[in-house]
Formats: C-alpha cells, structure tokens, sequence
C-alpha cells in the first residue's frame, strides 16, 4: 500500500484520459491543471467569458470544444467521494479557501483502492451526472465515464 | 452566419488612418468633462461645511468690489482644486497598477514553450514584426476561458495579449484564423489604444471613488434639501451614464479600426473577413447593444469591405459632442469666474478662457470630421459632403446640453443663455418682461448659433478642400490640417465665447433699466429704445474687441494662403496616402483645374482703396478744410471698406467673400496707418514721446485700429456675400446667353 497526494491522483488519471480523448489539449494539461486547483468554480464557469475592452468580441466568439476542464472536474469529484472528503476545516480556513487565498489541506489516496463492483457502479453514475452538468455530449460523457472506469480498476489491485 | 449581400464594386478602400480619428478627441472630451464635474462638484462640496458657507456668505457681504470677492472664492477655487489633484492621482495609481490587478484577477500566465504548441512563439515573433510595433508585447495565456480570442492591456512601457486557452487549439487548427487574431490585438497596441482605453476607464473609476462617493457621503451631513438632492443629483447620474454609454460607443469604433488596421497586414487572402462571416451575431436584447464594447459583425465585415462609412458624420455624432461641450463650457465658466476678475478693458475674458478650452473639441470633432468627409468625397470624385445635418446636432446638443450641466445648476444660467430673475421679488411686470426677454434671446441666440456654426463648418469645409489638393504631392496631410485645427480652435473658441458674452449681456441690459440708460449716456444712443440700446452696446463692444480682429484674419488667412502652393494642386484621388490598398494602375498625376485665386487683385485694389483714404482726409483737412475728428476718419474708413471688399468680390470666382476680407484688410492697415499720420503731424512738436503718445490714446483708448479693422471687416461681411451672389448670377447669365448664341459646329 502506498499513499499518493489526491491532486496528484487527478493530474495523472486525467492525462491517462486526455491522452485518449483529446491529445491536442495536452499542450496545455499543467497551466489548466494549475489553474483549476487554484480556482475550480471559475474554470468551470469562465467557458463562456465575458465581453472585455480591446478583445476581439468573446460573446461573438466561437469557443474551442475544450474538455480539460470537465474532466478535471469529474475525476477531482471522484477521487473526492473516494476518499471520503470529510475532514472538518475550521470556519477562518474555509473562509480563506472561499478567497483562494489558500488551498484545500492535501489529502491522500490510498494505493490500492480496494473499491467494490457496487462502488465502481457508483464512480460510474457519478462520472456520467458531472459529465452532463459541465455540458460534455453525452457521447463523450459516457466514453469517459466508462475509461475513468477502467483506469480505477486497473487502480483497483 | 451571415449572409452578406454583394459589397462594393472593388473600389480601393479609404485610408482612414491619415487623419487623426474622432475618437480620439472624443476620449480627451470625456476627459475633460470628467475634470469640469470634479471642479463643480468639489466647490459644491466646499459650501457643505456651515463654517464654510457662513465665512463665505460674510465675505460676499462685506465686499464692495470684484477684487475682494474673488480673493474670497479663491479658497473656493483651491479646493475645487485639490479635487481634481485627488481626481488624477486616483486615476494615474489605477492606471498604473491596473494591469498588474488584472493579472492577477484573471490567473493569466505567460506563455513559454512548455505551455504553448511548437512553433507558435515563432510565428507571434513574426506577427509581432510585421504589425512594426517598436516593442513585442508580453504574451499571456487566460487558462479559465475556452474562447478563441485575446484581449490587449497594458500602460506604458508594459503591453500585455492575453490569448484565451482556445486560441492554442486555434493555432493547430486554423492558422489563419490565429493570426487573423493576434494580428487583429496588435492592432490595438499599434493605433495606440492601450493608453486612451484605460486612462478612460481610469479616470471614470476614479471619479466614481473621489467624486461621487464624497458627494453621497455629504448628502448624510445635513445642508441639502430633498429639493437640491434632486436638482443636483439627476445631473449627476445623467452625466455618469452619459459618459459610460459614450465610452462604449468610442471602444466600438477602436474595435473597427484595428480591424483594418489588421487587414492590411493580413492581406487581401487573409482569414479575418472569414471570421466575420462566420461569427453569429450577440443575441442581446437591442437595448442592451448600447452596453457592448464590440459593434456587430456584420457592421465589421461591411467596413472592412469600404472604409467609407468611417467617414461620415453623423447628426447623432454631432448632436452628443454638443451636449458634452456646452456641459463642459458652463462646468469651466463657473470655475474660471472664481479666479478670473472680469476687467474693465476686457470684460469677455473669463468667456474667451472657457471657450479656448473647449473649442480643440469642437473643431477636433466636428471640424476634422468635416475634414474627413471631404477628403472620402473628394478621393471619390463624389463633390462636397453635407453639411446642414451636421450643423443642427452640433447647436442642438449645444444648446440642449445647458441645463444638463452642474455650472449651470450653480449660476441659474447656461454659457449661452440664462433664466436667471434679476430681483428677489419680482413684480408682475418685470417677471412678464424677463420672460418675454429671455424666450427672445433663446430664439435669437439659436438662429445665431446656427449660423455661426453652420458658416464655420463652410469654413472647415472650404479650408480641406484646397489644402487636402496641395497634400495630394506631399507624404502626409497631417502638417496641413493640424495647423487648421491650430487656427480653427482659436476661431470656434472666439465665436462661441462672444456669443456667450453678448447674449448674457444682452438678456441682463434688456431687462435693467438702469443699465440701459447708462449704455445710453455713456455711448450717446440718440434712443432710449431697449433694443436700440442693446443693439449700439453690442455693436460698439464687438468693434473694438481685438478677439474679432483674430477671428477676421484667422478665417482669410487659412484658406487664402493655399495661393502660394497653388501650382502643387492635384487630385485628392492620386494621393500616394489616399488608400489602404496599392493599385496596381500608376498614379496619373492629373493637374487640377479650379477658378483661380485672385490674391494680387485683392492686394492692389486693398492697397488702392487705403491711400484712397488717405487721399481723401488730407483733400477734406488742407484743401476744403474741414475740421474731422478721429471719430469721423473711423467711420469714412469703414464705408470705404464697405465698397472695397465689393469690388473683389464680385470679381473673383473662387472664395470671393475671403477675398474681399482681405482686401478689406489691406486698406484698412493703410488707413489705420494713415490716420494716425495724419493726427501725429498734426501736433505742435513730434517727439518719440508725443508720438508714442499718439499712438497709445488713438489706438489703446480710442480703438482706432481695432475699429477700422473690425467695422470694416463686419461691413465687408454684410456686403460681399450679396455682390458676390449677384456677380455669380450674371456670369451664369451671360454664359447661358453665349451658348444660346454660339452658332451650330
């Protein structure tokens, strides 16, 4: 058994995935990863923009199809419920997080993970629902889910 | 995507970039009205404190002459101030530090080339050189946006391209479109828009922090009315939105011009008018268009497609750029009248300071928009650009823009017009005849406004359409016309502060009694007449003003000088700076053909008609002997003005009015000479004292120069257009006579 950090565990799963679905966004895997520990919600919400003075027109813009984020976004969630995200931070410290002016605690994962079938059931459900909140067509969302899948059962032994 | 209906015929597009844009003044107009409601806000604030009021109230009272109550005010004024120091502190430390804030705020990294694609800081290199920007910009990577865009910031000496994470797939998947982009922010950085767009948004913050917020903590102190909260603050927040809807409208047109500016580098197979095509359209409530900081796409592509539209002006353009000037011409004259005493020999000299001010902006806007239209007509071989629509915005915001702004507020009175009452309690019939007066003097203040600047734009327009021939053969037309603004601001600035002046004075002497009749006896009006009375006050005033005398030779000088490059003169359309796009056909090099100048006429008949003069005085003293006074050599030189500026007129073709100016002019420096001659020769000694005696009592006291020359002048003007009218219909008249008499070929 070895512990390994858990945004570590994000980073690596969503190479492995990227490296599949979408090598072209390789290219910028550690700025966005950098970026999304820094601030999740504004990644996930920044896939739009807004309207700035000397741009080029953002809200006429056509938007690349970037996936890096949404499945940052599942596999950080997944390895939440993993493991077991419970740790009670005080309110000054949650309240710091709020202005990201620090990070979460580093918590670790476990190596092997030991999850059962019924769990994996769930991993995959999971997957699939974050996969429909971040816009992903369902398509890619359930081809992720099921390589998320078998990535964490290879994790699993 | 748009489908866009077949667009220009192929004709070269206009280079829009050789004359300095509108929104460029129009930036420094916002500037500057940002500063005027500072001034006005701040002596307002001023009075909020009772200590204040009361030292000041106690000041007013107990002095008996001017001197003493601007000593008072000037606290007043040092206040005001400080504010604006306050005001341009914020705004510079916002300025500075907002590039780094932003940085920060939006995550952004620099790109390097671990985190960008192969061969993409090369081709930024590339980019970078072809746009001849004197220093690259630093690159930056927005990691939270998927957009395919980038965004230009920055302050000097710093230049930031943010480029959004989905310009990185762009650059593996449509190359053109990347560079289209980037070369599209260059663009920015190139027609220097960093600096004006974020020293704008600068100071608008800075304002909102060091202006209002102060203003809306003093309401809580106590001393304002329900009543002057409303009067005051409608203004403001008039004034505010005003400003912000402005501002977007500015940062939409910069948006057109660097999309130009980049499809000049992009070329003619580039991909940005693609990218236009296939743009959707914001889906924005068209209310809400207003608030955007882009114009449409298709608005875009049709630009890039004929420039041409960027040079036409608008009533709307006109109409705003009057109502922000006459805000900030009410705005300054309320604070220059707390540091400027009004003087006896020049009483219109806090109106010339505020108008001097405020007049770069007028002919920068408007003026050089004349200038635009002209040169786009021109180019084209189209004929003139109207000039009437233009006319009505610009008086109409002018004068529609006087109870918008905070001085007026202040003095119960706008730069042009006031409402003013002039007692305390007013009886039945001073109300009924202050209104009478004040609606007369709207209406007359109106029509004159009107014709002032509908002759001024003539002016501009008669100005471009020589000068811009004789740039035809020089690298650049930019010497031309700002020397013109040079003139054109001093002109603008002359016009509007006299009109201010004289309808002020007018509206005050036609409703005092007592100051009408002391006009009266100190002018010998042979009428006690009101209007007779104010008419002989203004008449006399505007004669021996020596602003007039500018004005007079500013307009002649201009447009006239075009005389000595006249054999440079050609086609607008062969101007090697006229497009954007080479042609590929050779310039022709096609002389120009114009009614000639009449200069030498001009001349001679002024030099002529002056020693006529001088002939004439001495044959009336040595050979009827007949006793003139001063007086009576005045008036004989400006009827004989009266008749010379006719002559020249009616005989020159081209610019006849200015031509009789002119030789208006001549004489009346001859006869100016001449008299004062005559007056020296006859005193019983002639000593450099006595001489320069002489010439201090008959030209500073009596004005001579200034009257021969401005009487004069003012003559000319009321005759000349008329002979010059009449000697153009019987030239047409016999033209049309010799071809109904010309026998059969």
């Amino acid at each position: 058994m070895r512990d390994m950090d858990a945004d570590q565990f994000v980073v690596e799963i969503v190479r492995d995935l990227l490296a599949q679905a979408a090598p072209q966004e390789l290219s910028l895997f550690e700025d966005t990863c950098d970026a999304y520990f820094a601030n999740p919600g504004k990644m996930l919400k920044g896939q739009e923009g807004q309207e700035e003075p000397l741009g080029f027109d953002i809200v006429s813009s056509t938007s690349a199809l970037l996936i890096t984020p949404a499945v940052l976004a599942i596999v950080d969630q997944i390895t939440r419920m993993i493991v077991d995200r419970v740790a009670e931070s005080g309110t000054a410290s949650k309240l710091l997080q709020k202005l990201h002016l620090t990070r979460r605690a580093p918590e670790k994962v476990t190596l092997p993970l030991n999850l059962t079938p019924e769990q994996m059931k769930q991993v995959h459900q999971a997957a699939l629902e974050k996969a429909r909140q971040c816009n992903l067509p369902k398509a890619q969302a359930e081809l992720l889910a099921d390589s998320l899948v078998g990535k964490l059962a290879m994790m699993n032994v | 995507m748009i489908v866009h209906p077949q667009v220009n015929d192929h004709r070269p597009r206009l280079n829009p970039f050789i004359f300095p844009s509108d929104t460029d003044f129009r930036f420094i107009m916002l500037f500057v009205v940002t500063i005027a409601a500072t001034l006005l806000v701040y002596s307002f604030l001023y009075g909020v404190f009772p200590t204040n009021a009361q030292v000041l109230d106690r000041a007013y009272i107990s002095c008996h002459n001017q001197a003493c109550v601007i000593s008072a005010y000037q606290v007043v004024a040092e206040w005001a101030g400080l504010g604006v120091a306050l005001l341009l502190s914020a705004a510079g430390a916002i300025y500075w530090l907002f590039p780094i804030w932003k940085i920060w705020r939006g995550g952004f990294k620099p790109l390097h080339s671990s985190n960008m694609p192969p061969d993409l800081m090369e081709l930024l290199s590339d980019l970078c050189r072809l746009s001849g920007v004197p220093r690259p910009p630093t690159f930056l990577l927005n990691p939270y946006s998927s957009a395919s865009s980038g965004v230009a910031f920055g302050r000097f000496g710093r230049r930031y391209i943010v480029l959004h994470r989905g310009m990185m797939i762009l650059f593996q998947s449509d190359r053109p479109a990347f560079r289209a982009i980037v070369l599209h922010e260059l663009a920015h950085l190139r027609n220097a828009d960093i600096d004006k767009t974020y020293f704008t948004i600068s100071i608008v913050w800075s304002f909102v922090l060091t202006v209002l917020l102060p203003w809306v903590v003093s309401l809580f102190l106590g001393g304002w009315t329900a009543d002057l909260i409303f009067t005051l603050g409608w203004r403001v927040l008039v004034l505010t939105v005003s400003i912000y809807l402005i501002r977007n409208a500015i940062l939409r047109t910069r948006e057109v011009y660097a999309d130009v500016r980049a499809s000049m580098w992009d070329g003619p197979q580039g991909a940005l008018d693609r990218i236009f095509q296939s743009m959707p359209r914001p889906k924005v409530s068209p209310w809400r268009l207003w608030l955007r900081t882009h114009p449409d796409p298709e608005k875009r592509w049709l630009v890039l497609e004929d420039t041409f539209s960027l040079f036409r002006q608008s009533f709307w353009d006109a109409f705003v750029a009057g109502i922000i000037v006459t805000i900030i011409l009410s705005n300054v004259v309320f604070f220059v009248s707390l540091i400027i005493p009004v003087y006896a020999g020049m009483a219109n000299l806090r109106e010339i300071a505020t108008g001097i001010i405020a007049a770069p902006l007028v002919a920068g806007i408007v003026g050089l928009g004349m200038w635009r239209a002209v040169f786009a007509k021109q180019a084209r071989s189209e004929g003139q650009p109207g000039i009437l629509q233009v006319t009505l915005g610009l008086v109409l915001g002018l004068l529609l823009g006087q109870p918008l702004s905070l001085g007026a507020f202040g003095q119960a009175s706008g730069f042009f017009l006031g409402w003013e009452e002039t007692h305390l309690f007013p009886t039945l019939p001073e109300l009924t005849l202050s209104f009478l007066a004040q609606a007369f003097l709207i209406l007359l203040a109106g029509v004159f406004l009107l014709i002032l600047m509908f002759l001024f734009l003539r002016w501009a327009a008669l100005g471009a359409t020589i000068w811009l021939t004789i740039a035809g053969r020089a690298p650049s037309p930019r010497r031309f016309y700002w020397l013109w603004l040079v003139i054109a601001s001093g002109v603008v600035g002359i016009l509007l502060a006299e009109l201010s002046f004289y309808s002020q004075i007018s509206r005050e002497t036609l409703i005092t009694p007592i100051l009408q009749q002391r006009i009266q006896a100190d002018l010998g009006v042979p009428t006690s007449n009101p209007v007779i009375v104010t008419l002989y006050f203004v008449v006399n005033g505007l004669t021996l003003d020596p602003f007039i005398a500018l004005l007079f030779a500013g307009l002649w000088a201009y447009p006239l000088a075009g005389w000595f490059w006249r054999r440079r003169m050609t086609t607008v359309g062969d101007a090697s700076w006229a497009f954007l796009d080479t042609s590929s056909q050779p310039r022709q090099d096609i002389p120009l053909y114009q009614a000639p100048f009449r200069l030498r006429l001009a001349l001679i008949v002024g030099l002529a008609g002056g020693l006529a003069y001088c002939a004439i005085i001495l044959f009336f003293i040595y050979g009827l002997k007949i006793h003139l006074t001063v007086a009576d050599g005045m008036l004989l030189a400006v009827l004989l003005q009266g008749g010379i500026a006719p002559i020249v007129a009616g005989s020159a073709r081209r610019l006849p009015v200015l031509h009789g100016l002119f030789a208006a002019f001549v004489a009346g420096c001859i006869m100016s000479i001449g008299l004062t001659a005559i007056v020296l020769f006859n005193q019983d000694h002639i000593t450099l004292a006595v001489a320069w005696k002489v010439i201090a009592r008959l030209h500073g006291d009596d004005g001579v120069f200034r009257t021969i020359i401005n009487g004069g002048a003012f003559l000319a003007l009321l005759v000349g257009p008329i002979v010059s009218a009449l000697a153009s219909w019987v030239r047409r008249l016999q033209s049309r006579q010799q071809k109904v008499f010309k026998p059969a070929a």
